[in-house]
């Protein structure tokens, strides 16, 4: 199963953004940071909401709350970052459209932005809407390192979903049957037959392809699918999973 | 006459009701315009935020009702459910003006103002909330249920001053 994916590329050296249609990526080139959402991140249920950060070498999984999904309703599949900044800035996307703003406050360094609640509470104050999604202290290093201090998402656009009627009944028999959302952080996907059948649902309802069992192990070796690391709920105001921080 | 009843103490804001809500009234996942919405409002330094679900109340005397300059919303005396006609819809925006809740939102693929129709009986909603916090039930019951949480919260607030 090909999944084609809009990506939105940023230079940061240049602050130049542009949009490309790519295919599903599987490492990162030169010094880019590519993030990629997962195969039903936004779809339904937060559970499949998760992230794929690449920096070089392999994908890592990364469970980053409800970002995922703001994002492609902001129309990006992905996101490559390549380039420096001088200092930290602030990412700010908005219904296909990027931007890179200033800090709202000064921040010392990269370990005062991890505590970052002046950081955070500035950036509400300044941003937050029902439809905006704030990144700040789970911001990968890999970014903050980029100078990208914070990711300020607001998605109001629509995923399409090539058959609506067997996504629903896909999710309701997810819900109903109790798969997963108390157990999303420790949960594998692959190792679990009834887990896996409802996946293999939702993804054929959603791209209108039948989804085998070789393409979920693609897609979760890309980090694509489920697989949230233990610990995802560091952001407990929009893990995915509600539990508390730990 | 059943409603919708939302208890925030259950709701973590997954949004699973947005999406769903969104995918069968307009064939795509699109949250902004679902018809029942979460709302977060910041709590207190350290504290979570708070959530509360915006949708049609349908309301026992629905303001949107007498503020239709068109005539296209409706109250069933019998089951109490509030629907309009909204391929009449020419989007003045009183409804959503005159909604004390604020659920009459527009639709930008039907270019009409909409609200909750409960899917005709079987609120999907309710079927997809993983805490459950979300019920469609008799009226009574949920008053009663209302009245039970009220109680609670007040013995654990008079447990706390003592």
């Amino acid at each position: 199963m090909k999944r084609e994916l809009r990506g939105l590329y940023i230079d940061l050296d240049a602050e130049v953004f542009s949009w490309k249609t790519t295919d599903l990526p599987s490492t990162a080139a030169d010094d880019a940071v590519v993030i990629t959402t997962g195969v039903l991140a936004g779809t339904g249920s937060p559970v499949f909401d998760c992230l794929s950060i690449k920096e070089g070498g392999g994908p890592s999984s990364y469970c980053s709350g409800r970002i995922a999904a703001a994002l492609r309703y902001a129309g990006a599949d992905a996101v490559v970052i390549r380039g420096q900044l001088a200092k930290s800035r602030v990412l700010v996307l908005e219904d296909g459209t990027g931007m890179l703003d200033d800090m709202p406050v000064k921040v010392e360094n990269n370990e005062a932005l991890k505590e970052g609640t002046a950081l955070r509470r500035a950036l509400r104050d300044q941003y937050l809407t029902d439809e905006t999604v704030i990144e700040d202290r789970a911001v990968p290093s890999a970014l903050l390192a980029k100078g990208i201090a914070a990711i300020i998402v607001t998605g109001t656009g629509g995923l399409a979903v090539a058959d609506p009627a067997a996504m629903i009944d896909a999710y309701i028999e997810f819900y109903q049957n109790s798969l997963c959302p108390d157990d999303v952080c420790t949960c594998d996907p692959l190792a679990d037959e009834a887990c896996a059948a409802i996946l293999r649902k939702l993804i054929t309802a959603c791209y209108g392809e039948t989804c085998t069992d070789e393409d979920l192990a693609h897609f979760q070796e890309r980090g694509l699918l489920v697989a949230q690391p233990a610990g995802c709920c560091s952001d407990a105001d929009s893990c995915c999973c509600g539990k508390e921080a730990e | 006459m059943k409603i919708l009843t939302f208890d925030q103490s259950k709701c973590d804001g997954c949004g699973a009701c947005q999406r769903l809500c969104s995918l069968r009234k307009k064939g795509k996942v699109q949250p902004s315009e679902a018809r029942i919405r979460i709302k977060r409002t910041d709590g207190a330094e350290g504290e979570s935020p708070f959530l509360r679900a915006v949708y049609c109340q349908h309301c026992a005397e629905p303001t949107c009702v007498t503020a239709c300059m068109r005539g296209i919303i409706l109250k069933d005396p019998a089951t109490g459910l509030v629907s309009r006609k909204t391929e009449d819809c020419f989007q003045c925006a009183a409804c959503a003006v005159m909604c004390p809740v604020g659920a009459a939102l527009l639709d930008h693929d039907m270019d009409a103002f909409v609200t909750c129709d409960l899917c005709g009986g079987d609120p999907l909603c309710v079927k997809v909330c993983p805490r459950g916090a979300i019920k469609y039930e008799d009226v009574e019951a949920a008053i009663e249920e209302k009245r039970n949480r009220y109680a609670q919260m007040a013995m654990r607030e008079e447990a706390m001053h003592r």
